[in-house]
């Protein structure tokens, strides 16, 4: 009887886990529509604060796109004047970078991806990844719940299945009511290196996108706030052959 | 008429874009350079007439650039203008041209006397506005691209060094960031999907504009790339119809390049066979002469970023078209026969001289005092040649920037003729102040 008592329990204790993981993909799933769509266009502008002081002004305009089951992005700097030009090329976990002083086109190794892009506290994989949603190269699991922002939210721990994941480890907090991401820890080395917060929801065709969100450094005094401009979904502006290397040298 | 035809076409192409997004952009530079002599009569081989300081080096020199760029673009077309305003310090030169070898020291001639009057009165640098970039791109369809005007080709893997670029003049491996000239030519692009594009194209000779061309004067082109998930292929090839035996800086070559993304590092290389080479070889007199072999030349590369943002990059350089221990030794009696003539110096390149080399440089971003600190070693273990280069950059606003940089060159085979033994000046301060507008 105590044996069978046992092995109950420890079948409902794995169909609870199961299915709190089945849970938490879903959740993500759901939470990584406002990131997924077929042809995304954005302006946004960027602002450093160092030591709580603003540095100047950086404006991107940005392309992204899914296509065969592959991501692809392309980010070009539009201020300060020293960077206009600069684009980064991203195809999967490949990097193109164009240089606007040369015009000159150099392929990256994938190591560059885990730094910081312009010196802001977002990585250029922050900046690329992210057009197949959050927890693409992640594996959920449902840890509780909190409340972020006055939002009572899912706590998800997504942990890197996937050896080209940026992160070893990711908490993400998507509210219960609207499935839309409030914060993500990013975590390396077992510690919370830095922590994002999205605000600013607004609906574009029938998803909800932060237009703001902030990015906290725990390493070191320093905070990275974009505010989108525009952002289109399934936008004509952008275009299959932006994504080559052959488009980045037409860039001016 | 055929004149008439190329400048239609090109203010044809150029006006559809003109009355697109037009922006102006550029930077204006302002150097201060110290020389610190190896002596003080800055005495050297490339002395032209062996005596001190004939080529009237300072202990400071001040120069300035300006760089003016118009680009605009549309959705189908885009056209680039870059202009580039420098300061020549042509008074030497002209001093030097002067000067009759056969007179004797201190006595002056006439003329030498002249030009330095000249010199005197109207100022010893110029101004030269040069042209860099003066071409439209335009979209014939999403898998097909035309270029037509004054365009950069670079290409290739390789930091300091490309062999495989074909098109272009000799990239500087201790200043690769810098700004070339572009090339004047007509290059069709076909992209197929994002697996593989072809770039053909044909250069043109500079004087099109003035005396048009014949087709057989025409050098060709083409590039094929190949793209895969962690590695990239080129192949490469050029036609050039003189076969090396002109003056230009074309030769007939082949050559193939890949980069391979492995564990987050980078490995690269580029190998090219050409058919003769570029640069003159000496006999130890006044005779020189281009090799017609096939010369082979190969780089091979790694470069990673560190998780605290250091960027490094290792790379070996072999140069076939570089002078072995004997040819060097020929070179330095030429040098010695006819003095610092303009031919030797144009061959007296730093990373082309000897056959091997080895470069390692190192950034480091520190985003949190808006510095960049840079170091650039190369070394050439036939020659003996070995040139450090370390730099520290501050962005005083985010256009205004002041970088400071010294560079030493020093000959650690003392037996042996390297391109740093006969510089009159092995070691230089040099401080730039950047404004990007």
């Amino acid at each position: 009887m105590k044996k069978k008592s046992i092995l109950i329990l420890g079948i409902m204790t794995l169909s609870a886990a199961f299915l709190s993981a089945e849970t938490a993909q879903q959740i993500v799933d759901k939470a990584d529509q406002a990131f997924q769509g077929d042809r995304v266009y954005s302006t946004s502008s960027m602002t450093v604060y160092k030591s709580g002081e603003a540095q100047p002004v950086q404006e991107m305009e940005s392309f992204s796109m899914e296509k065969n089951g592959k991501t692809y992005s392309l980010s070009v700097y539009l201020s300060p004047r020293r960077m206009k030009g600069t684009a980064n090329l991203m195809i999967e976990d490949d990097l193109w970078v164009r240089f606007s002083s040369t015009g000159r086109i150099r392929k990256m190794s994938s190591s560059a991806k885990k730094n910081s892009a312009g010196g802001s506290d977002f990585s250029y994989a922050d900046m690329g990844d992210g057009g197949s949603g959050l927890s693409e190269k992640y594996t959920p699991v449902l840890t509780g719940e909190e409340t972020i922002e006055g939002e009572v939210c899912h706590r998800i721990e997504l942990n890197a299945s996937d050896s080209g994941a940026p992160y070893e480890k990711m908490v993400v907090f998507v509210t219960k009511d609207t499935y839309r991401y409030m914060k993500i820890d990013y975590y390396e080395s077992g510690a919370n290196i830095k922590s994002m917060i999205f605000s600013d929801y607004r609906t574009v065709n029938g998803k909800d996108y932060p237009f703001a969100y902030v990015m906290t450094n725990h390493t070191k005094p320093s905070e990275t706030k974009v505010v989108v401009d525009i952002f289109e979904v399934n936008s004509n502006k952008v275009q299959d052959r932006y994504f080559t290397t052959g488009y980045l040298e037409s860039i001016r | 008429m055929k004149k008439i035809l190329i400048l239609l076409m090109i203010l044809g192409l150029t006006s559809v874009s003109l009355f697109s997004q037009v922006n102006f952009s550029g930077s204006a530079d302002i150097a201060f350079t110290a020389n610190i002599p190896e002596a003080a009569d800055y005495s050297s081989i490339f002395d032209p007439v062996g005596q001190p300081n004939v080529m009237g080096l300072k202990d400071i020199g001040i120069s300035s650039s300006f760089i003016a760029k118009l680009d605009a673009g549309d959705e189908k077309t885009t056209f680039s203008a870059w202009f580039a305003l420098k300061e020549y310090p042509i008074g030497q030169a002209l001093l030097a041209a002067a000067y009759d070898v056969a007179e004797d020291f201190p006595t002056f001639s006439p003329e030498y006397l002249a030009v330095g009057d000249l010199v005197a009165v109207t100022g010893d640098t110029i101004f030269s506005l040069d042209l860099m970039r003066l071409s439209t791109n335009v979209y014939l369809s999403d898998n097909f691209s035309m270029e037509v005007g004054r365009q950069s080709m670079l290409t290739g893997y390789g930091y300091g060094w490309n062999p495989i670029d074909f098109a272009n003049p000799l990239k500087n491996p201790t200043d690769p960031d810098a700004a070339m000239r572009g090339v004047d030519g007509l290059s069709f692009k076909i992209y197929m999907g994002n697996i593989a594009a072809l770039k053909i194209y044909g250069i043109l000779p500079r004087d099109i504009l003035t005396s048009g061309l014949d087709f057989e004067e025409i050098k060709t082109g083409g590039e094929l790339t190949f793209n895969f998930p962690g590695f990239e292929w080129k192949l490469a090839g050029f036609y050039d119809y003189d076969n090396s035996a002109g003056s230009d800086a074309y030769t007939p070559s082949i050559g193939t390049g890949f980069m391979a993304d492995l564990f987050g590092i980078g490995f690269y290389g580029e190998g090219a066979l050409r058919k003769g080479s570029r640069n003159n070889f000496t006999d130890g007199g006044a005779g020189l002469s281009r090799k017609s072999e096939w010369l082979f030349s190969a780089l091979a590369g790694l470069e990673y970023t560190f998780g605290f943002e250091l960027y490094a990059v290792l790379e070996y350089f072999y140069n076939g078209e570089g002078y072995n221990k004997a040819e060097r030794s020929l070179f330095e009696a030429s040098l010695t026969a006819l003095g610092g003539t303009s031919d030797l110096f144009s061959i007296y390149s730093p990373g082309y001289f000897a056959q091997h080399y080895i470069m390692i440089n190192l950034m480091q971003p520190l985003y949190d005092i808006n510095t960049d600190l840079n170091f650039s070693a190369m070394f050439s273990p036939d020659s003996g040649a070995l040139t450090l280069m370390p730099s520290v950059m501050y962005s005083f606003s985010a256009n205004f920037s002041g970088q400071l940089a010294y560079v030493g060159m020093f000959d650690l085979y003392s037996s042996d003729f390297s391109e740093v033994t006969g510089l009159p000046v092995k070691h230089v301060i040099n401080t730039v102040f950047t404004y990007s507008y």
